[in-house]
């Protein structure tokens, strides 16, 4: 496996997977709930409390960063995902397929 | 309206204030206990208590996140923040899934026991205070007493909800059985506290029957927190 050095940080929670997923482009806290909540149908929305527990542990992980944070009054501050984000998000994406390919061995005993 | 309540169950606390607001009661201000309450539309608002990162809940950076959320931060009191959020915008739910809120009944768990370690050392103090002869070391060592049986419960009640959002995960938990201590005992402590405080002023056959009560609700205390194990 290629992303070997990821494995470690394996499995994402739902959560962080959106949120890196939502932060592909620069996108700010009240878009990231908003993307994440039409990607999944209106599955999951996410918490405030969440989101910005999840900010702070990505930022300090190195895996988001800063993007701009708006001068004056509205300080909106967006977000971008780094090249080690990246790394994370495609070996979970591999570790995701893996799993997707296994499921489909259960078509096997189910008539 | 002003109302007084000491709570040291964030859900409760948040049920309460929920409660309040959905009665036309917005909670606007808390200062040691004592909430106070401005009128509003029956259930126009919606409370949540988060605990914040480190020992001041609120840096300028969580008051720029949750202003753009539209989340009021109506009060911070050390790392207990309490926020609201006008109902028209949708449910208010601060944690979106397990894991988050693990992390919450984790942070609450380590302020508990931190009180807990100072209370006690505390308590220690005031006793040594008491054998060296000094009364009013004696009324501050039950007042403390008191204190240290709540905390201690709080920390049995974080505990287990921790363990059953882990079980809720599909985690194995540790085997925890502990039951909490009956807040007799602490009740027991207070009223020893008074009479010690007031000796001057109660007249002594109440004294004795003060003293008499507190001891047995202490001794009751003990044996029902006992026989639950």
């Amino acid at each position: 496996m290629k992303n070997k050095a990821y494995e470690k940080d394996l499995p994402l929670t739902e959560a962080v997977f959106y949120i890196l997923l939502a932060v592909r482009h620069p996108n700010h806290g009240y878009g990231i709930i908003q993307e994440v909540g039409e990607m999944t149908g209106g599955r999951l929305v996410l918490g405030a409390g969440t989101l910005y527990g999840a900010i702070q542990t990505l930022e300090k992980k190195h895996w988001i960063k800063v993007y701009s944070a708006e001068e004056g009054s509205r300080k909106k501050k967006e977000y971008l995902i780094t090249d080690e984000g990246m790394g994370v998000f495609k070996a979970e994406r591999e570790r995701l397929a893996e799993l997707l390919e296994n499921a489909q061995l259960i078509d096997a005993v189910v008539k | 309206m002003t109302r007084f309540r000491i709570y040291f169950d964030k859900d409760e606390e948040t049920r309460w204030l929920n409660r309040m607001a959905k009665n036309g009661y917005a909670m606007d201000n808390f200062f040691l206990g004592f909430y106070q309450f401005s009128p509003c539309e029956k259930g126009e608002w919606q409370y949540q208590i988060d605990i914040g990162h480190g020992f001041c809940g609120v840096n300028d950076n969580y008051a720029d996140f949750m202003e753009e959320m539209g989340v009021e931060i109506v009060q911070s009191w050390g790392p207990w923040v309490i926020l609201r959020r006008k109902a028209a915008e949708g449910p208010f739910e601060l944690f979106s899934d397990v894991d988050s809120r693990i992390e919450q009944y984790k942070k609450i768990l380590l302020m508990f026991k931190l009180v807990f370690v100072i209370e006690f050392f505390c308590l220690a103090l005031e006793v040594y205070g008491g054998v060296r002869g000094s009364a009013m070391a004696w009324v501050a060592a039950c007042l403390i007493a008191a204190v240290v049986v709540v905390f201690s419960n709080m920390i049995i009640r974080t505990k287990k909800k921790i363990y059953e959002l882990q079980e809720q995960k599909g985690e194995a938990p540790p085997e925890y059985n502990r039951q909490q201590v009956s807040l007799l005992i602490s009740m027991g402590f207070l009223i020893n506290a008074v009479n010690l405080i007031l000796q001057d002023a109660i007249p002594l056959p109440l004294r004795y029957i003060m003293l008499g009560l507190s001891i047995g609700l202490i001794l009751f205390g003990s044996f029902k927190t006992a026989l639950r194990k």
